[in-house]
Formats: structure tokens, C-alpha cells, sequence
């Protein structure tokens, strides 16, 4: 009984003192607001406010609001900088317990064509760097435009480039990061999830690079704000719109056209809208037949509105579609087809308000679906059909309790409903669950001093679906600046992952989600690092980590003789549950990126080199041994850059950069990865189908141990050539890229055949060298 | 400026070497692969047939050449026993090159295991492996089965595709049915040129003809009591114009499990995976047990 009532007036002590700081500084002033770009009205996020002279500031968060507590009264200018634009300078004069509101507005740099170039006041890059949380990547449109590609900008493939993030082939951008799996990221567009974010074969992502303001990457030690996969967070901020006048892109390529348009709708509110579509079924699908008619189209829309000075509300909508049909025979009079079809769709509506100047909230409600529809017709009477449906209500707050703490809190429930039938002959699956998800979380946010930056949070998530789950994730990081230009930072934490994904190559995969058959996934991170600002605007990240994966899921290849049924009806089995369709196991990874990255001047771009080993144990596999997976690669060397060529030859020469009125840009990629595990046989065999078929035996090949050789490495250069031309209020942006331009032949697999009496062996490469073509204009 | 230069000079012959790297092609290098040699066990017992084509042979090594003729295990030792105990000696047939005891009786119901011993390269391996011959039941229903005469991919008068399929009564317990399609008049004159599946001329007729001369359908989990299932004939597996030759099988656990997994071991990213096959020990194969019965259709031009 004592220990309750010491436990109680611990709690009240802890809770007075939470808000102890307020109460004390109540006699001292608050100044907080919303930054914006001046000539866009898009919020600007990460910008830095401070009092000039003193090392009182703050960054603008998610929504662009700063807030800058614990000011004693007196006179100061405040200070505001972001990378790109003019600083702004303003007087304020505040007085005791004053709470002022100072929206800013940062004038970009001015661009005035064959003119020097004014560069913006810095924020320093070691700033920038301790600000970042750990093992965290922001990306802008601009930087994943400038990543030479197969086809077109895409936001997978230039995340492919950065260390730690692997891909599987050429033919896919699905991101397999420190060792996890596809299914363990979680894609987020302006709040809400994304279940299948790649169109067919690899070549695009849904994502439409120029419709996005923001990427921000996390690869590991995210914070209780986010939940639900094991692995890594790509969060997608989409633009808001330009306020102040008409603006937009448009491009063509040998295989899409795009388009983006910001009309302005008043000063109060904007509007932005994207649309793509490929065209390979209108030009190559016409003139060869035996290649299937595929083409996409994605679009976006985004609405964003000012309700009064402390409340805004953004409305944004996504939707894609892929649509594959294959006729076996073109020139058979009556010829078999398949046709597959799928797509993503999402909604969001967020309230973004300040209740008080030190209290930020938002809050969202998401709608997303995913459904894909495969039938085969006529050629073996089967059809699937895969719904994926999620309605997401989710509020967060931030308070500053002071300028050295903030406390945030935040709230979710997801309503899910996941769908999977197969119409077969004499039998069909049917598997149907509407799982909840609900997670609270609690986050802190300590600054004892300017050199120490100390998190800690914690999230409770609650699964329920055929039976109910109850897990607890404990998080935290800690900063700390040695010096003015180095930093280390560490990171740790529990997380959980409720939905598992049976993996199909080329098309889209297929959801489950945790049950009495297969129980939730549990991931360890833990991860230090050390940024260093280097000369001439290079930074340098060091990130040693390790990731242990606990009860994830793998499919079962020979889940055809494994199932069971749930229930016959009049037409066969009915296939009603994902037993036996996964087997358990544990894996880990250990590793290390290093990134060394430049994103200012004539030549920019980054270099990223990653190790790391991947081990997994799963149960009736490899005698339950452990052994490397397919992504698990040793090392890989990345080095993604753009010259600014002009400026580039004037550097050379001892001259400052200036704008030009044309120019050329030259992006190129080099990417070397040793060579990843497959398992192949070791030996043949003669064997009958059927006993009934004696004659033209079949010779089969048998598999060895799992994964027992690796692949030649993979290499590949890529390189772009842009021309730059201004003219006035619009410019043209011809280009011509080379993916591959060595030819290399990279491994894909080996296909083995038996001619004559000689048992034959031949690789099957990745993509060759492909030149690709087009134009983008922007106004 | 020289620091400049030379940083620039460095970073050209930079760029040249990723050039070089970029190129070429990658060879495998598969001599870390080991070879375990398996005695290959391929046999299923059928009621009412005498057990003479039990076929025991060698799994090679991938860089050897393949002389069917010389795979066969004709020196091994291989028995089958009976559930009540009794064993049988199988001997080699140098004319049908399988293994045969003609006094076997399978019975509908009972549970046979066979067991192989044979030398291969120096070492005795051994395999072993057990099947439930199904209970009898299983009969076919001519009578609500489409086994006459069609043309190619022939619709009825509302445009409906209509097929060949085969009706039967159900073995009960038994959940596995398989039907075995067979182009009897298979070969260049006879193949359907105007395919809706496949834009093959004569000499890809030759290439893949085993691909379209056999085809197969499979019913897996059918309900557990007695009653009728039917299985269709895809128009993908008729290729040929001419007679057709159908068998289809009740199959045991084993007969299952060999034919669903065998065939599917490479995965459409190129990666392997065992199959389901169940001989034990230094085995691979099947030893199964199957229901079997024969139907006849006709494809006319």
C-alpha cells in the first residue's frame, strides 16, 4: 500500500513538473507563426527562426509553424533562413508574457539571367545535419529530377541510389532497406497510406515526381509517431499549390507524358493537380504484338486552404490505374487474353491548427484503397481479385511546454478491411477480415542545452481482427554536438508491423494481415551515427546499425499442397484463411552506410557506399537453418551526381557561377553491388509427369541448398544530358538519358536446358542499354 | 586554379573508370556448386495392374552429359513390402529397364513401401518411401462427360466457349484427381496453325513439342464424401488436330504432392525452391498410388 501511494505523488510530481515550466515562464514571451515561400505561399518546412545574437530558435515543423518560447522581454530581430531563399531580418520588440504572432515570408533568391549568382545567407550544413533525426533523408523533387533514370524522374529508383537501400532487379523498384523487406515500409502521401506504390515491371513508382514538395526518408530508429512496419517510413508531402500566380510543368517521353498546374485560386487558398500516363500500348504495343498492351495513368489533386490565420485545411486525392492485357495470339481468329488490372486510391483530409501559440495540432482522416483484378479468361478459367481498403482517423499535437521541451501526442485508428478471392475450377479461396487498428503514443522532446537533443516516446498499439493483439514500442534518440561541425546521434526502439504481403514479381503483391495463424512481426533497431560538415559544402554520415526482425512471414512456395479448406460448397473447396500459406521465422542485419553528399554549387549529388549481412531462419526451410536471402548483398557503391556544366568550366577557371540563360546539366549514376544469393540446382534428372507418358520423358532439374551461389556483381552507368533554356516566365528543358550506357550484362538468373545429351546453362541479363528521350517544359 | 585542374583531371579519369566498370557482362561461376548424387525413384502403383514399371535411376551433375541409357540403377536392390509385412523382391527388366514383381497384388485401400538400395560413384545410398493406395470408388460418368467430337474452341448457338471435360464419382477420403491429356496424331500436318494461344509456325512446333503434345488439369482438396466432380480440358493443352487420349487418375498423398510442386521448382524471378517429394533418405521422385481410368476425345478441323 505504501508503494501505491509513493507511486501516485511520484506521478503528480512528474505531471507538475511537466508543466512546472510553464507556469514559471509564464512572465516570459512566446513568438511563433507559420514561414512561407513568398512567392509561392507554400509553407516551407525545416526553416529556421532565431533571435539574432542569442541561440534562441527553432525549425518549422511538418506544417511550416515555428515556435520560439522562453523570450524575456526587450528588443531583438528575428532572424528566418532556408536554403534557397533571401534571410529575412525583423525587428521585434516583445514584452512580458507577450505571445506574438509573426507570420514570415522568404523571398526565393532572385534570378536574373546572365547576371552573377547571389547566394542566399547559408544555413550551416552541421545545423542542418543535427537537426535531421537519425538515419533520416529529405529529398526534393529538384534532387530526384536530376538522377538520370530508365524512363523518367522516379523517386523509388533515385532511393535506390542512397546506401542501405537495395533493389531485388532492374525490374523492380521496391525498396529492400537494411536488410527488411518491402512490405516493412510504410508510404505515406500527405498523411495517407499507400499499399502498392509500383507500377508493373519496376520502371515507376505511383508517384509522380512532379507533383511532390517533399520526401522525407527515414531507414530506421523513427519515432513513436510512426507504427505499423518494421523497417523504414517515406513520407510524401505533395505541393499545396501556388497562390500568387499560375505555375506548372509539362513533359514527354518516349514512354509518358506528365503534367502538373498550380492555379492560383485566391490569396487564401491554392489548388495543385498532377496527371501522367504512359503510352507504350499507343507506339510499341501497335507495331509488336507480342508484347502486352500496358499502359498507366496516375494522377493528383490537392487543395489547400486558409481558415483564418491559425487553422488550415489541406483536401488531397490520389488516385492510379494499371491496366495489362496480354492476347496470346494476335493473329488467331479467335484469340485467349488475360487481362489484369489494379490501382491505388487515396483521400485526406487534414486540419492543421494552433490552438495556442505553443500548441500545434493535426489532424487527419484518410481514406486508401487498393485493389487489383486478374482474369485469364478462357485460357484456364481462373480470376483473382484483391481489395485492400483502409479508413484512417488520426490526430497528433505538439506542446511547448518550454523552449527546452516539448511534449507531443497523437492518437490513430485505422479501420481496415482486406479482401482476397480466386474463382478456380472445382474450388475457390474467399478470404475476407476487417482487422482495427488502434495506436496512442506519447513523445518527448528535451533540449538541455544547444549541443544535446534527447527524444524519447512510446506507442501502444491495439490489433484486433479474429483475435486481439496488445503490443508496446519504446523508442528514443539521442544528438549531441561535439564540435561546431560534428555531431553523433544514436538511435533505438521496438517496433511492430500487423499486415504481411505475399510477394508477386512484375505485378502487384497481394495483402494479409496478423491473425491466429500468423501473430504480428516485432523489429530492434539500434543504430549510432557521426555527421561531419566538410569543406566546401560536403557533408559526411557514418552510420554503423543493427536490425533484429522477429515472427515475419514468408511465403509458402508450395502452398498449393499445404492448404487446407475452411468449408466445400456446391462448386469445391472454399479456401477461407491464410493458414499455411506463411512460414515463420526470425532474421537480422548488421551493417554500415556511409554518405557523403554535396547539394550546393556546380556539382552536386552524393556518394553512398553501404555494408551489410542479412540472415534469416524460417521454420521447414533449409532444415530451419539460417541462411541469405535473395536481397542480401555485401556491399554497394553508389555515386549519383549533376554538373551544372556552364558554372562548372567557370569554376575551373577561377570565375563565380552565374545564371545562365542556357545551359547544360549532366547527370549521371553509377551503382556496383556485389553479387546477390540464388539458389540453383546441382544436379538433373529423368522423371515422368504422369505414368501414362513414357515416351519424351522429361529431364528436370533439382534444387540444391538455399541460396548456395551469388551472382556476378551488377554494374551500371547512367548518364543524362539536359539543355537549360530560360526565356521570359518559361523554360524548356530538353534531355536525352542512357540507362546502362555501358551494356553491361547484369545477371538476372540462369535458365537451364537439356539439348541433345549436353545439360546447358545461360544467364538471362538485366536491362541493356536504353536511350530514352524528351522534353519538359515549366512555367 | 591548378588544384582546380587536376581535381578535374582526376575526376575524368574517375568517370572513365565507372565507364569500364559499367561494361562487359557477368559470367557465373558455379564450381562452388556441390553435386550430391540421389537415387531417382519414379513409380506408382495402381489396383488391378501388375507392378512392372517401377523405373530407379541416378540424378547427374550438371556439367555431365546425359546418356539416359546409362541413369538406370539396373543394379539395385529394390524391395516393396506389403501392410501385412510380406516383402517383395523387385527385379530389373533389361527390355522395359524397370523393376517388376508380378506377384504383387495392390489393393484398393492398402500400404505398400518401397525401399532402394544402389551404389552410385563409389557410395551406397539408400531411399525409402511409403503410399496409401486410395479406396475404390472412383469411376467415370461417360454419361455427363463432353468426350465426343468438337472443333477448335467450338461455341454453342449463345457464343459460349464449350470444352471437353470428364465427370466421375469421387473415391471417398480421396482429394486429389488428375487428368493426364494426350495429342495422339500430334505432329506438324496436324497442329493448329490458327491457335488462339500460340503464333507458331513448323519449326517451333518441333521446338516445344512436348509443351503442346501433353498438357494436364488437377482437382486438389475435392469434398471428402462420395459424390461427382468433373474436370475441364483447357483448349490451351489441345494443340493438335486428331484424337485424343485422357487419363485420369485418383492419386494418393504422394502422387499429390510430386505432381503439383515437381514441375513449379524455378520461381518467374529465376530463383529455386525445393519441391514437395516425399522419398526419404538419399531419395528423390515419387513412389504413389493413383485410380486410374482412360477416356478418348476427337478435335476436328
Amino acid at each position: 500500500m505504501r508503494w501505491v501511494v509513493k507511486a501516485g505523488r511520484t506521478s503528480v510530481l512528474l505531471l507538475a513538473g511537466l508543466f512546472w515550466p510553464a507556469t514559471a515562464s509564464a512572465r516570459l514571451a512566446t513568438l511563433s507563426g507559420f514561414i512561407y515561400d513568398q512567392s509561392t505561399g507554400e509553407a516551407l518546412i525545416g526553416a529556421s527562426a532565431y533571435l539574432d545574437g542569442t541561440t534562441t530558435g527553432a525549425a518549422s515543423n511538418e506544417g511550416g509553424y515555428y515556435v520560439i518560447s522562453n523570450i524575456p522581454s526587450g528588443d531583438y530581430t528575428l532572424v528566418a533562413k532556408y536554403v534557397g531563399f533571401e534571410t529575412l531580418r525583423l525587428p521585434v520588440s516583445l514584452v512580458e508574457g507577450e505571445n506574438r504572432d509573426a507570420v514570415l515570408r522568404l523571398a526565393p533568391v532572385p534570378i536574373v539571367r546572365d547576371t552573377l549568382v547571389v547566394t542566399a545567407e547559408e544555413v550551416p550544413i552541421a545545423e542542418q545535419l543535427f537537426e535531421q533525426p537519425v538515419s533520416s533523408i529529405e529529398l526534393s523533387a529538384e534532387q530526384i529530377a536530376n538522377v538520370p533514370q530508365v524512363a523518367e524522374p522516379d523517386l523509388l529508383r533515385t532511393l535506390q541510389s542512397l546506401p542501405g537501400i537495395l533493389p531485388v532487379s532492374d525490374f523492380s523498384s521496391e525498396l529492400y532497406i537494411r536488410g527488411g523487406t518491402p512490405d516493412q515500409n510504410l508510404y505515406l502521401i500527405d498523411g495517407a497510406d499507400v499499399y502498392n506504390p509500383e507500377h508493373a515491371f519496376g520502371l515507376f513508382s505511383t508517384f509522380n515526381t512532379e507533383a511532390i514538395k517533399q520526401v522525407e526518408l527515414s531507414k530506421g530508429g523513427f519515432g513513436a509517431e510512426y507504427g505499423g512496419r518494421l523497417s523504414s517510413i517515406i513520407d510524401i508531402t505533395n505541393l499545396d499549390g501556388n497562390r500568387e500566380h499560375v505555375a506548372g510543368t509539362a513533359a514527354i517521353s518516349l514512354l509518358s507524358a506528365r503534367a502538373t498546374l498550380q492555379p492560383p485560386i485566391s490569396s487564401r487558398a491554392s489548388l495543385s493537380g498532377s496527371i501522367r500516363r504512359t503510352y507504350l500500348d499507343q507506339t510499341i504495343g501497335r507495331a509488336v504484338d507480342d508484347i502486352p498492351d500496358y499502359y498507366f495513368i496516375d494522377g493528383s489533386l490537392k487543395a489547400h486552404i486558409d481558415l483564418g490565420e491559425r487553422n488550415k485545411l489541406t483536401l488531397s486525392g490520389f488516385r492510379s490505374f494499371d491496366d495489362l492485357d496480354f492476347t496470346f495470339n494476335t493473329s488467331a481468329s479467335d484469340p485467349s487474353q488475360v487481362r489484369y488490372d489494379w490501382g491505388n486510391g487515396t483521400a485526406s483530409a487534414r486540419w492543421t491548427t494552433v490552438l495556442t501559440p505553443r500548441l500545434f495540432a493535426n489532424v487527419w482522416v484518410t481514406a486508401s484503397r487498393y485493389e487489383s483484378n486478374l482474369d485469364f479468361g478462357d485460357a484456364l478459367a481462373f480470376r483473382e481479385e484483391n481489395d485492400v481498403k483502409d479508413l484512417t482517423f488520426k490526430a497528433q499535437g505538439t506542446y511547448h511546454v518550454s523552449q527546452q521541451f516539448r511534449l507531443g501526442m497523437g492518437v490513430e485508428h485505422k479501420r481496415l478491411e482486406l479482401s482476397y478471392r480466386q474463382e478456380f475450377p472445382n474450388g475457390r479461396v474467399d478470404i475476407l477480415g476487417r482487422p482495427l487498428h488502434t495506436a496512442f503514443f506519447l513523445h518527448e522532446t528535451w533540449l538541455p542545452s544547444t549541443r544535446w537533443n534527447i527524444e524519447a516516446g512510446v506507442r501502444l498499439d491495439y490489433f484486433d481482427s479474429d483475435t486481439n493483439f496488445v503490443r508496446m514500442a519504446p523508442r528514443g534518440s539521442v544528438k549531441v554536438r561535439l564540435t561546431p561541425t560534428v555531431s553523433v546521434k544514436a538511435a533505438g526502439g521496438v517496433y511492430h508491423q500487423f499486415l504481411h504481403r505475399v510477394p508477386r514479381p512484375f505485378v502487384a503483391d497481394v495483402w494479409s494481415f496478423a491473425n491466429r495463424y500468423q501473430g504480428p512481426s516485432t523489429g530492434y533497431h539500434a543504430i549510432v551515427g557521426v555527421q561531419k560538415e566538410l569543406a566546401d559544402h560536403f557533408q559526411l554520415e557514418i552510420e554503423p546499425y543493427y536490425k533484429r526482425y522477429l515472427d515475419i512471414y514468408t511465403f509458402v512456395d508450395n502452398n498449393a499442397v499445404d492448404s487446407d479448406p475452411g468449408y466445400y460448397d456446391e462448386n469445391g473447396p472454399v479456401y477461407n484463411s491464410t493458414d499455411e500459406i506463411f512460414y515463420r521465422g526470425d532474421a537480422y542485419t548488421y551493417g554500415v552506410d556511409l554518405l557523403i553528399r554535396r547539394d550546393l554549387g556546380a556539382v552536386t549529388g552524393w556518394l553512398g557506399y553501404g555494408f551489410a549481412t542479412t540472415r534469416g531462419a524460417y521454420e521447414k526451410i533449409n532444415q530451419e537453418r539460417a541462411f541469405a536471402p535473395r536481397h542480401d548483398r555485401h556491399s554497394t557503391f553508389n555515386v549519383t551526381g549533376n554538373v551544372d556544366i556552364k558554372n562548372f568550366l567557370r569554376g575551373l577557371r577561377g570565375e563565380r557561377p552565374i545564371q545562365h540563360r542556357s545551359n547544360f546539366a549532366l547527370g549521371f549514376t553509377f551503382v556496383y553491388m556485389t553479387g546477390q544469393p540464388i539458389t540453383q540446382p546441382t544436379s538433373g534428372y529423368y522423371i515422368r509427369t504422369f505414368p501414362d507418358r513414357d515416351t519424351n520423358v522429361p529431364f528436370e532439374f533439382y534444387p540444391s541448398d538455399i541460396n548456395n551461389i551469388r551472382l556476378p556483381h551488377y554494374a551500371r552507368l547512367d548518364l543524362s544530358l539536359t539543355w537549360e533554356k530560360h526565356y521570359n516566365g518559361w523554360s524548356l528543358y530538353p534531355y536525352l538519358q542512357f540507362f546502362n550506357i555501358g551494356n553491361r550484362g547484369n545477371v538476372w538468373f540462369l535458365t537451364y536446358d537439356l539439348e541433345g545429351s549436353a545439360q546447358t546453362v545461360e544467364p538471362e541479363y538485366m536491362f541493356p542499354i536504353l536511350p530514352t528521350l524528351g522534353v519538359r517544359v515549366e512555367f | 586554379m591548378n588544384s582546380k585542374f587536376a581535381l578535374a583531371r582526376r575526376a575524368l579519369f574517375g568517370s572513365l573508370l565507372l565507364l569500364v566498370l559499367g561494361c562487359g557482362k557477368g559470367t557465373v561461376d558455379l564450381t562452388g556448386v556441390s553435386y550430391v548424387p540421389k537415387i531417382v525413384v519414379d513409380g506408382t502403383l495402381m489396383p488391378g495392374k501388375f507392378v512392372n514399371d517401377i523405373w530407379i535411376s541416378r540424378s547427374v551433375p550438371l556439367d555431365a552429359p546425359v546418356d539416359p541409357s546409362s541413369l538406370v540403377l539396373s543394379g539395385a536392390v529394390v524391395t516393396i513390402t506389403d501392410d501385412s509385412g510380406t516383402v517383395y523382391p523387385l527385379a530389373y527388366n533389361a527390355g522395359t529397364q524397370a523393376f517388376q514383381n508380378l506377384a504383387i497384388t495392390v489393393r484398393a485401400g492398402g500400404t505398400y513401401r518401397i525401399d532402394v538400395e544402389a551404389n552410385i560413384d563409389g557410395s551406397t545410398l539408400r531411399a525409402w518411401s511409403t503410399t496409401t493406395v486410395p479406396d475404390s470408388g472412383f469411376t467415370l460418368d461417360l454419361p455427363n462427360s463432353r468426350l465426343d467430337t468438337l472443333a477448335y474452341r467450338q461455341r454453342d448457338a449463345e457464343g459460349n466457349l464449350l470444352s471437353f471435360n470428364v465427370a466421375f464419382d469421387r473415391t471417398p477420403g480421396n482429394e486429389f484427381y488428375a487428368l493426364s491429356v494426350t495429342a495422339l496424331n500430334a505432329d506438324t500436318s496436324t497442329f493448329i496453325y490458327d491457335n488462339a494461344f500460340y503464333d507458331f509456325d513448323a519449326d517451333d512446333v518441333i521446338e516445344f513439342f512436348d509443351d503442346l503434345a501433353y498438357g494436364f488439369n488437377w482437382i486438389q482438396n475435392a469434398p471428402p464424401g462420395a459424390g461427382e466432380s468433373n474436370m475441364e480440358v483447357f483448349w490451351f493443352h489441345v494443340n493438335f488436330y486428331g484424337s485424343y487420349r485422357g487419363v485420369v487418375y485418383a492419386g494418393d498423398k504422394n502422387f499429390r504432392d510430386f505432381f503439383v510442386t515437381q514441375e513449379n521448382v524455378q520461381e518467374i524471378d529465376g530463383n529455386f525452391h525445393e519441391p514437395s517429394l516425399h522419398v526419404e533418405g538419399d531419395g528423390i521422385g515419387v513412389f504413389g498410388s493413383a485410380l486410374a481410368d482412360t477416356v478418348h476425345f476427337y478435335v476436328s478441323r
